[in-house]
């Protein structure tokens, strides 16, 4: 394999982690709101 | 009617809002530029488009009024869409920007056959266009009656300034519009927020308006019961909402042509995951705003229904005697609920829990008496016209809004639903001509020049305007036409979102094995709405499954044709 292959799969790869990282990032806070929700629904019930 | 200098603000913020969209597009002469702004939008520009193109004018007045009626749990409907924009950020969006369409359904003649996009595309068109004669009626008819104009008055307004925006400046125009729309629409409303809170009885905060929001019910956010007939619980939010989420922004071209405008992959994901970020948060203070709506007017006088037409017309026919009795049992019944209300807050201050209990066994019973008196004055509109619109929710928050906040502000919150209903209709107008273009006209004439093609967008664009308005003629029951507009959608939506999914994801399946299974499942979709009880959000996942799984299984007998 070239050296600029491996490098552009490197790069790829860096690439799909700081997708990877955002995406949960957005789940994360998704299920952060539901969370405060749920504690809302249950203190004013 | 509203005020001089309320007008003045509403005529200042249209003009500006179409001025800003034309001059920031004035350049728009290529075909792409129309369809899709050129590929060249930021993802902020994406971001804002694509949630302006969500946040219709209808969903701008109504949420207000369903936090106000029904409390928080609307917001549940939005559970699925983060995970959607996951899922669609991860899937479609790079493979649509791979191969640089203008349509979702062009991917779909590549990827299968062209009768698989024409039936995506005709499905599309169907649904799309009958609801863009509601997209624009709806909030005509709610301005009208608000502030006395005549229907087509305001319809025509609507129009005019959609079609100014879209014929000059294309989807370009409609992206930097949206931008600043968007903006209008945020910032009226945290101002509107403020506003309602300060208005609140002296020396009551947000922690005592959550009380009494609470104690009435309005705060029930999270239902984790399972049940497939309810519309809002956290699993119809999640699975449902996803499922409807993900065929909307990633099948339904007016959304798909907002994030295509991104210059790149990487522009469209970031505008669609922050949306995904911000949209149940944005939800639940829309909804809350609501909320202290109705704590607002637990303390104060509010007419017994919000429609005004139909109160007026109550007032002044055959049941009048009727509907001024219930009138007054309600004002009467409100003044000894805001009484038994202010002693509950002032017991719970001074820690006096026996006056509490008291003052709230009383405010309880003044509840019940009120809602007597209401059911009594709906059953009075009804006598007097059996087809009146009995569904007063839209109309709450404007009535709040035009009888409570200062001089301007009016003006303002007024030119932002104006600005929403311009958001959602120019994004369907616009999707809808891309879709007449790319879809049918440029298949039927395949030679033609990009000139040609981008006179016909221009006129496929008045078409599907002269199409929506003279639809909204017929549109004479606003409540059930917007539900039947959630329903209309829902109706095709899983179907189409499973011919894209068993494109990405079963490799073998050929065009004629997902043909059949798109009608196979488009038929249970419809025995679904016919037969069952199953809540409309539940149809977009039924279809969507069903599809993907006839046609995984026809996949081994009609394959999948590779080009030699």
């Amino acid at each position: 394999m070239s050296h600029e292959k491996r490098a552009t799969e490197r790069a790829q790869a860096a690439q799909d982690g700081s997708w990877a990282r955002l995406y949960a990032l957005v789940l994360v806070a998704l299920a952060l709101d539901i969370a405060l929700l749920w504690w809302l629904t249950e203190r004013y019930k | 009617m509203i005020r001089p200098a309320d007008a003045a603000v509403l005529i200042v913020a249209l003009v500006a809002l179409v001025v800003w969209g034309f001059f920031r597009a004035r350049a728009t002469r290529d075909l792409s530029g129309f369809l899709v702004a050129g590929h060249a939008m930021p993802w902020p520009v994406v971001a804002f488009s694509v949630m302006a193109t969500q946040a219709s004018a209808v969903t701008f007045m109504a949420t207000p009024g369903q936090g106000y009626v029904g409390g928080l749990s609307f917001v549940q409907f939005y559970f699925g869409l983060p995970i959607a924009m996951v899922v669609l950020c991860a899937t479609l969006v790079p493979v649509f920007q791979r191969l640089r369409v203008n349509t979702a359904y062009e991917f779909l003649e590549q990827r299968f056959d062209g009768k698989t996009r024409t039936l995506a595309a005709g499905l599309f068109l169907v649904q799309r266009g009958l609801a863009a004669g509601i997209t624009l009626y709806a909030p005509a008819l709610v301005l009208s009656v608000i502030l006395g104009w005549g229907i087509g008055m305001t319809c025509a307004l609507l129009g005019a300034l959609v079609v100014g925006t879209i014929v000059l400046g294309g989807s370009k125009a409609v992206a930097h519009a949206h931008a600043l729309q968007f903006s209008i629409i945020l910032g009226t409303l945290a101002l509107t927020f403020v506003l309602v809170l300060r208005g609140l009885p002296q020396g009551m905060g947000l922690p005592d308006a959550l009380v009494v929001a609470g104690a009435a019910g309005r705060l029930a956010a999270v239902d984790a019961t399972f049940d497939p007939a309810s519309r809002y619980n956290l699993w119809a939010g999640l699975l449902g909402g996803f499922f409807l989420q993900l065929s909307y922004f990633g099948t339904d071209q007016s959304q798909v042509g907002r994030f295509l405008a991104g210059r790149s992959a990487r522009e469209s994901k970031l505008g669609l995951l922050f949306n995904g970020l911000v949209k149940v948060p944005m939800q639940f203070f829309i909804l809350l705003l609501g909320v202290l709506v109705f704590v607002a007017y637990r303390f104060e006088p509010a007419p017994v229904f919000f429609n005004p037409a139909e109160a007026a017309r109550a007032a002044s026919g055959p049941f009048a005697d009727d509907w001024r009795a219930s009138e007054h049992a309600w004002d009467a019944a409100r003044a000894d609920l805001a009484r038994a209300l202010r002693e509950e807050t002032a017991a719970r201050r001074a820690g006096d829990a026996a006056t509490e209990r008291d003052a709230h066994a009383r405010a309880l019973a003044a509840d019940v008496a009120a809602s007597a008196a209401r059911t009594r004055a709906v059953a009075a509109i009804q006598s007097t016209d059996p087809n009146a619109n009995t569904n007063d929710t839209n109309y709450i928050f404007l009535r709040y809004v035009l009888s409570h906040l200062p001089l301007g502000v009016v003006g303002l919150v007024l030119a932002a639903i104006f600005a929403a209903a311009m958001n959602s209709s120019m994004s369907e107008l616009n999707a809808l001509a891309s879709t007449t273009v790319v879809d049918v006209v440029e298949r039927l004439r395949p030679g033609a020049d990009e000139r040609t093609l981008l006179a016909w967008s221009r006129l496929a664009t008045l078409f599907w305007v002269v199409f929506a308005v003279v639809f909204a003629q017929f549109a004479a029951r606003l409540g059930s036409l917007v539900e039947a507009v959630n329903i209309m959608g829902s109706l095709f939506y899983g179907t189409i979102l499973g011919i894209f999914l068993t494109a990405l994801f079963v490799k073998r399946a050929g065009g004629h094995a997902v043909f059949i299974a798109a009608l196979l499942g488009e038929a249970a979709v419809i025995a679904c709405w016919k037969l069952t009880s199953f809540s409309f959000l539940w149809w977009n996942l039924i279809g969507c499954v069903l599809t993907v799984a006839v046609a995984a299984a026809l996949a081994p007998w009609l394959p999948r044709r590779i080009p030699t």
